[in-house]
């Protein structure tokens, strides 16, 4: 049995609900930028030195991150220095843990009422309207070898790891070239990403229970179901997918940094409980598979998955008992002062979204 | 011509040839096509409103198999110039990759929606949706308020 078509209202709610409208994506970029500027202005007051670039990552660069009620983003932005600029108190090689610091301490200007904290990977910035910025530090390493020179990048974490976050972001863009079918709307893959993420989010409870954006990103990537014309088709058969994929195994290794896994151990808590929440979905959905499914049903199945009534809403509003002034227009016609020629400058707003 | 009545009200709707032809040329006759749409511009004469021009789609517009979201500061920028040639917008167009077109709940809410925040001197907007069957089977002519989507029928 065929499943009870909604493409047209997952697309809708993904355009609408899921992913970041421009004000959104303005702002996050503002942030960024604001952010970047704190700390070339706190390196430079330190005489510290200056950042040799600054690179946006994870779902902010993938562009996977999904709308949040209650604007809890996290912004990722890596930031680079020349290994050789990068100099001890004692004029040594600088340590892993003394750039973290150097980068902490620029960033704080004493205005934060949480002040900018050491992670192990990252230096996290929390801003007073809900959001933080993740600033991982990475080192440019130069190196000779036969008279030819070659880069690479080092994180500063417990100590400087071979890493560099940017491969990850061309990791997504080139499986979402490779897999999708389609090439508008930010393509097929990385709208479902976006849609299991929200899943994954929907409720404010599973939040801290369940895996990480990354982790989940990388279970779509690697079990992601196409399906052109049916985007509602996608979503069910790549949740359905991973949740078996995760029934085999709870470890996810990260795609990019060979023997690194995104999960903790064979069992991971976190990846077992978006397995749980998958298999949920799936029973909530079932109904859509019954030879007797109406869209209305249907509708109701999707607001179970997503805990929302945006498909529900869909559905036609009942008659209104009276219908006095609602009929205007095919009493009246379409252009009010058609007699005079008359007619107002029109200056559209809404709407504009069609299915 | 292709003629519309619009109720009870005596003012009728006529698409222009040029305007069905390009109607026609958008239709979603393969499974790669995706959704197109635009404007739709009326002058007036008497109490008869001939559509005589329907833009788009535009490079700029986000369009798959089955949505279409246009470009607005494009579509701002179509009813400036329609205006200043004395052509009045009266609504938007867009393709459905079925025989005989329905309006879909979004199509409804998002045309009534920019019915009601929009600024105009309409007692409706137009919403036409193409699909793949001959006109006039395959063309969907509706006039949308803020709460309702009454479909017209054409003169038998």
């Amino acid at each position: 049995m065929a499943m009870f078509d909604c493409a047209s209202d997952v697309l809708g709610y993904h355009d609408e609900k899921v992913t970041l409208a421009k004000p959104e994506q303005d702002e996050m970029r503002d942030r960024r930028g604001a952010n970047r500027d704190r700390l070339k202005k706190g390196l430079e007051k330190a005489e510290k030195p200056a950042p040799k670039e600054f690179n946006s990552q994870g779902s902010y660069s993938m562009k996977t991150m999904t709308q949040d009620a209650a604007k809890d983003y996290d912004i990722d932005d890596g930031v680079y220095f020349e290994k050789d600029k990068l100099k001890g108190p004692r004029g040594g090689e600088m340590t892993a843990l003394e750039a973290r610091q150097m980068v902490r301490d620029a960033l704080d200007d004493g205005s934060f009422k949480t002040p900018p904290k050491l992670h192990t990977n990252c230096v996290r910035v929390q801003y007073g309207a809900g959001y933080q910025v993740d600033v991982p530090v990475y080192r440019r390493v130069s190196t000779e070898e036969a008279g030819k020179e070659s880069i690479h990048y080092e994180l500063a974490s417990s100590e400087w790891k071979r890493s560099d976050a940017r491969d990850v972001t061309a990791w997504f863009d080139d499986e979402n070239q490779k897999q999708s079918p389609d090439e508008v709307n930010g393509r097929q893959l990385r709208r479902i990403t976006r849609l299991i993420k929200k899943f994954a989010k929907s409720r404010s409870s599973w939040k801290p229970q369940t895996l990480s954006g990354f982790g989940i990103t990388i279970l779509v990537v690697e079990q992601y179901r196409k399906s052109a014309d049916r985007e509602d088709s996608s979503v069910y058969d790549t949740m359905k997918a991973i949740r078996d994929r995760l029934n085999g195994s709870l470890v996810i290794n990260n795609p990019v940094t060979p023997n690194e896994a995104v999960t903790n151990g064979t069992d991971d808590s976190k990846a077992k409980f978006f397995r749980d929440r998958l298999s949920d979905a799936i029973r909530w959905l079932e109904p859509l598979f019954e030879s007797d499914c109406t869209q209305v049903k249907a509708r109701k199945c999707w607001d179970d998955v997503y805990d929302t009534s945006y498909f529900s809403d869909l559905n036609p509003k009942k008659e209104k008992a009276s219908s006095a002034g609602a009929e205007q227009v095919l009493t009246a016609g379409l252009v009010r002062d058609i007699a005079t020629g008359a007619h107002v400058a029109v200056n559209k707003a809404g709407g504009g979204r069609y299915a | 011509m292709l003629s519309y009545p619009i109720g009870s009200s005596g003012q009728s709707i006529c698409f222009a040839p040029e305007v069905l032809a390009h109607f026609h040329r958008h239709r979603q006759t393969r499974w790669y096509h995706r959704e197109a749409g635009g404007q739709l511009f009326a002058t007036t004469a008497g109490l008869v409103l001939t559509i005589v021009e329907a833009t788009g789609p535009r490079r700029s517009d986000r369009r798959t198999r089955v949505s279409y979201v246009p470009n607005r500061a494009a579509e701002a920028s179509e009813i400036a110039d329609q205006q200043t040639r004395g052509r009045v917008f009266v609504g938007d167009w867009h393709t459905h990759p079925e025989s005989v077109p329905n309006p879909s709940p979004l199509d409804q809410r998002s045309i009534q929606e920019c019915f009601r925040k929009s600024t105009h001197g309409l007692n409706g907007f137009l919403l036409v949706i193409v699909g793949l069957a001959e006109f006039p089977d395959g063309l969907l002519v509706s006039v949308s308020d803020s709460e309702r989507t009454h479909v017209l029928h054409p003169y038998s």
